[in-house]
């Protein structure tokens, strides 16, 4: 309000301009007003004034930001999707054989659970495996691994089973080769690795500095699975259970404790029911069978 | 207003002309309240020159592009408002409405409350709204807008000469009121 009179020469009129200066006059509007009508304002230009006609507007540079923004977004999401392991988890009562990348094949039994990256070749071969499967492996560059409960197996190119079961009473995982070599350690301890040849089996449960030492085994025990056989030797009943109620997706209610703990040998070679397999072992053990709405009750 | 906001201005006008939306948005903070005054003095009405301010803004924001930065952009602002509330009114002729009808003339309470201070304060307010249309305009928008001579020559659509006698009239004017105002002190 200091502007300076411009063209006047008279002290007098100055005088005047000087004192008029001080006039206050007050808003016609208010600050409050003043936002409501610019918000009114940019309601009527719009949001887009300026993109069509000016490419270089700032409107267009966050167009253009935006679909930088999407592009990497899509971009994150693929390797995202390509990063995401990839899981096949068999049903109770079910059989399932993985293919994988780089050839090579998994035979799962019932209820296994097998994880594998989709860029299976460039990852450097890894699956993981919680359950039993029977592994065809194609000879590659690089080693084939299968981390299973606490284990590593390591082969280059061979067939061999595992039996690793979150759920088993000791959490026990056993290795059996039926072809080439493999070298076997528990995952936190690789330099305690056993190798194994054709014909033997290893296992290891945590708390076990080594896997143990390997044992010949019969093969065609091992994979009797994939036959739709039973074998159990020398196993707890509570492991033979719970290969009963995965092989035929029933439930098994055990009320008598005392029962699994104790160990059990029998072969079923020919498909048999459950029922059938469940009282041919409660003839040994003494234990007495009932049906439930999903399956056997076990009692005295 | 200092040679500082100008400069603010000038940069401003830069920005607007690249479609810069934050510098329309000061801009607008900055001159939305002085326009809405000048209306005003149009209209004779509050909404119809708040309506006639937005709808110059929106004309300078859509005109952006063609802005001559060598002109001052007050100029420019004043002389759109001073228009638009121009074809306001003769719109208003049009329609056979007298003038009466647009609703009650803004009257700043203020003046009222200073016409009953003490004696000796001068009421230039009332003088001022006692001059002649274009006598108060030019000297308004000289003393309180900060226009140069040129500037109001420009909005006005005058001669910077006339301008000048414009103002020189309503100080004269102004000179004689306070004059008089003082004796009658002097006496009482």
């Amino acid at each position: 309000m200091n502007q300076k009179n411009q063209h006047i020469s008279d002290p007098d009129l100055n005088e005047i301009w000087e004192k008029t200066g001080h006039l206050e006059r007050d808003p016609v509007v208010t600050p409050e007003e003043t936002e409501r009508a610019l918000g009114r304002v940019n309601r009527q230009i719009g949001p887009d004034q300026g993109r069509a006609n000016d490419p270089s507007s700032r409107e267009a540079i966050w167009l253009k930001a935006r679909y930088l923004v999407a592009a990497i977004a899509l971009i994150a999401f693929a390797a995202a999707w390509l990063f995401t392991p990839k899981t096949v988890t068999v049903p109770y009562g079910e059989f399932s054989t993985v293919h994988l990348p780089d050839g090579s094949t998994v035979q799962l039994n019932s209820g296994s659970t097998l994880t594998h990256h989709r860029i299976f070749t460039f990852s450097g071969r890894e699956v993981s495996l919680n359950g039993e499967g029977y592994f065809e492996v194609q000879p590659g560059n690089s080693p084939f691994r299968v981390e299973a409960n606490g284990t590593t197996t390591e082969v280059l190119g061979t067939n061999f089973n595992i039996r690793s079961w979150s759920s088993d009473p000791d959490r026990k995982t056993v290795i059996s080769v039926s072809s080439g070599l493999i070298e076997f350690f528990p995952s936190s301890l690789s330099d305690n690795r056993v190798q194994l040849k054709p014909g033997t089996a290893s296992s290891w449960a945590p708390g076990l500095e080594s896997p143990a030492d390997p044992d010949p085994v019969s093969i065609n025990d091992i994979t009797g699975w994939l036959d739709n056989r039973m074998v159990f030797r020398d196993q707890p009943l509570q492991v033979v259970f719970n290969e009963i109620e995965r092989r035929y997706n029933i439930e098994i209610d055990v009320e008598v404790e005392s029962v699994v703990s104790e160990t059990i040998t029998a072969f079923y070679n020919e498909p048999r029911t459950a029922e059938a397999i469940l009282e041919d072992i409660g003839m040994v053990k003494g234990y007495r069978l009932s049906e439930t709405s999903t399956g056997f009750r076990i009692f005295k | 207003m200092s040679e500082k906001d100008r400069e603010h201005i000038e940069t401003l006008v830069e920005l607007i002309s690249e479609s810069d939306r934050k510098a329309f948005d000061r801009l607008f903070r900055l001159f939305y309240e002085p326009m809405v005054r000048y209306a005003i003095r149009f209209t004779k009405e509050k909404a119809a020159a708040c309506d006639v301010a937005q709808e110059s803004f929106i004309a300078l924001w859509q005109n952006r592009k063609r802005i001559d930065p060598e002109q001052p952009l007050k100029a420019y602002l004043y002389r759109i408002v001073r228009n638009r509330a121009i074809n306001w009114i003769q719109r208003l002729d049009n329609r056979n409405e007298p003038l009466e009808n647009a609703g009650p003339v803004s009257e700043d309470p203020k003046i009222h409350e200073e016409e009953n201070q003490d004696d000796f304060s001068a009421p230039f307010e009332i003088w001022i709204r006692e001059l002649p249309d274009r006598q108060q305009e030019a000297f308004e928008l000289s003393r309180f807008d900060g226009l140069s001579h040129e500037e109001i020559a420009s909005v006005m659509d005058l001669s910077p000469k006339t301008v000048n006698n414009h103002i020189v009239s309503a100080l004269r004017t102004l000179r004689e009121k306070y004059e008089q105002h003082l004796s009658n002190y002097n006496e009482g």
